[in-house]
């Protein structure tokens, strides 16, 4: 909203203005910003001057997403990025399938990767079972196709 | 999650592919049992493709106990977790060597001692294996063995050229073919072509290199006693050659190896009586490549080069021992590396879903019934009866199989036996050669 407002006017850099799905304004430096591809040719197109509207992304998860443009524009060491980044990450699952979907959606391919993986990382050792309850998924084998996929990879299951 | 995405059952299959291509290959076989749409996805050729481009490098050693270790292609050459194997054949006497490994999936040959069992691909990753046809074999001691991928057919090949008296017989198998071809040897290639004696009875023996999507071998042409490098294009099936240096092409007493170095087909000399290793590497001159030594130390003590690690170091046996060493051509250092063990055989491997899709359809394979056949009759007939059968092709296969088992076996077995094996020879038609 008016958040943005002092710091494009008593800055040099040039901020760009981000809105949220549901209509929460970012101001946002552009240097930080055009870590998105999908911001960035929306600039392009010439939204730069104005709001560039997000439609895909909520407030509380563009928050996020900002703070992490923000941190990767900074400067920081790489050493102090990893152990960010970590903790970035470190969300609990409904936030991190949110972030994954607006990371996926703004083209912040190095964000999208740390996300893929924290989400890998956390199913690897996971059995079938809980893999359909944490993502939704309805399962349609027969029970003897449940049973005969599982016999082919029962190696697998050790 | 979002209610768009709920509803959905899941991510988009972009991302979830993003997600998945991370995983290791046991994970990922037992999420084929999640859903269908997750089943086929993870057993879809483009996956198993880009799970494969994104793959640690791993080494992978053979060791004199008939095992195999997996490490890490880093500094310290870390044990790699999923290194247990189970060997796709159980038998106690075999003597198997590999051919070489391709995009995680290992060729398999029990030969030359044992003319039995065939050839085997194995992807230990996903704890599978297939049991090849073999090649009609004319001999196996003046053979060599080739195995690589065809990435704009997507397929994997073997190829085996055979040198028996002063001819050149080729044959490649194309896994999605399921069979073997003939390829017609280029006479302009020099005949009488045989690999370094001196290499015989090792593992090394069936040193080939893949390097973009081209087989190399070192082969000598007898005639000349010229040494040079016998190359194979798997995208069209032809033989070409690479000239070597007359340095190279005439050091037809010392050990050699053809290696990968700097992402060029380079060739290991080791000079057992100066005791001086050296490594030479092509150096393009403008439209030319020459050959140029990158390396020449002395070395006591040395068996034979291995494979290239990604720091640039090479792996190399100790004579005899067979201990492991690795070389810094860059530093000229040599440097034991005792925690190996002993080792004949190392090649770069990665871990991959490789063959997951051709055993779709073929699960669980057993060793054939012609394979089967082909150990009761003893490789000589076997090649009688094929020899028999394409030279009648007017006859009906099964009449002339008949004719020819109920003959071969006449005297030593009874009907139920001989009905037994033309039943189990059957599937080996059609013949390709």
């Amino acid at each position: 909203m008016a958040s943005s407002e002092s710091t494009t006017t008593s800055t040099t850099t040039k901020v760009l203005r981000l809105k949220s799905s549901d209509n929460e304004i970012f101001g946002v430096e552009e240097k930080a910003a055009l870590q998105s591809e999908t911001i960035k040719s929306l600039a392009e197109d010439g939204y730069s001057e104005d709001v560039i509207p997000l439609f895909n992304v909520e407030k509380k998860t563009l928050a996020k997403i900002v703070e992490w443009l923000n941190k990767h524009a900074s400067g920081s060491s790489k050493e102090e990025l990893k152990r960010w980044d970590a903790d970035f990450v470190d969300v609990d699952k409904d936030v991190l399938y949110d972030l994954l979907l607006a990371s996926n959606y703004l083209n912040i391919e190095v964000l999208l990767h740390q996300l893929a993986q924290k989400v890998a990382d956390m199913i690897k050792g996971k059995k079938p079972e809980e893999i359909r309850q944490l993502f939704g998924i309805k399962n349609d084998f027969t029970p003897e196709e449940e049973a005969e996929i599982r016999r082919e990879n029962a190696w697998a299951f050790e | 999650m979002s209610e768009a995405v709920k509803r959905d059952g899941g991510l988009p299959e972009d991302l979830l592919i993003t997600i998945l291509i991370t995983l290791p290959a046991k994970s990922l076989l037992r999420f084929r049992s999640v859903s269908k749409s997750w089943n086929s996805l993870i057993t879809r050729a483009e996956f198993i493709n880009i799970h494969l481009a994104q793959a640690k490098p791993l080494l992978l050693f053979h060791h004199h106990n008939q095992s195999y270790s997996l490490r890490s292609d880093n500094e310290s050459l870390d044990v790699w977790s999923n290194s247990d194997f189970e060997l796709p054949f159980k038998r106690e006497d075999d003597d198997f060597q590999i051919i070489g490994s391709c995009n995680g999936v290992i060729c398999i040959s029990n030969t030359p001692q044992d003319h039995g069992h065939g050839i085997i691909l194995w992807n230990p990753s996903i704890g599978k294996s297939l049991n090849l046809e073999l090649p009609r074999l004319i001999d196996h001691f003046h053979g060599i063995f080739g195995f690589g991928f065809n990435s704009q057919s997507n397929d994997y090949k073997i190829v085996r050229v055979d040198t028996p008296q002063n001819q050149v017989y080729c044959q490649v198998y194309s896994l999605k073919e399921r069979s073997w071809k003939a390829i017609d040897f280029n006479p302009a290639l020099g005949y009488f072509i045989r690999i370094p004696s001196v290499l015989w009875g090792r593992s090394s023996s069936y040193k080939y290199v893949f390097l973009n999507g081209v087989l190399h071998w070192l082969a000598d042409r007898e005639e000349m006693g010229h040494r040079f490098v016998l190359s194979f294009d798997l995208t069209n099936d032809s033989f070409g050659t690479i000239m070597l240096s007359p340095y190279l092409a005439t050091k037809s007493d010392e050990w050699m190896a053809i290696l990968v170095f700097d992402n060029s087909v380079s060739v290991f000399l080791n000079d057992l009586d100066t005791t001086y290793i050296e490594l030479w590497g092509q150096k393009k001159y403008g439209e030319m490549k020459l050959w140029s030594r990158k390396l020449r130390i002395k070395a006591d003590g040395i068996g034979l080069a291995m494979v290239c690690r990604k720091n640039g170091e090479i792996l190399m046996t100790k004579y005899p021992s067979d201990n492991v060493v690795s070389c810094d051509p860059r530093r000229k250092e040599i440097r034991d590396l005792q925690n190996l063990g002993l080792s004949d055989y190392a090649d770069s491997f990665v871990e991959s879903l490789a063959l997951l899709d051709e055993l779709k359809e073929t699960e669980n394979e057993e060793v054939s019934e012609h394979v089967q056949f082909k150990l009761f009759l003893g490789l000589k007939n076997y090649n009688l009866l094929l020899d028999e059968l394409t030279q009648e092709p007017e006859q009906p296969i099964s009449v002339c199989a008949i004719d020819l088992v109920s003959g071969l076996m006449a005297g030593v077995a009874d009907n139920q036996i001989i009905a037994e094996l033309f039943y189990s020879f059957l599937p080996l038609g059609p013949f390709t050669w």
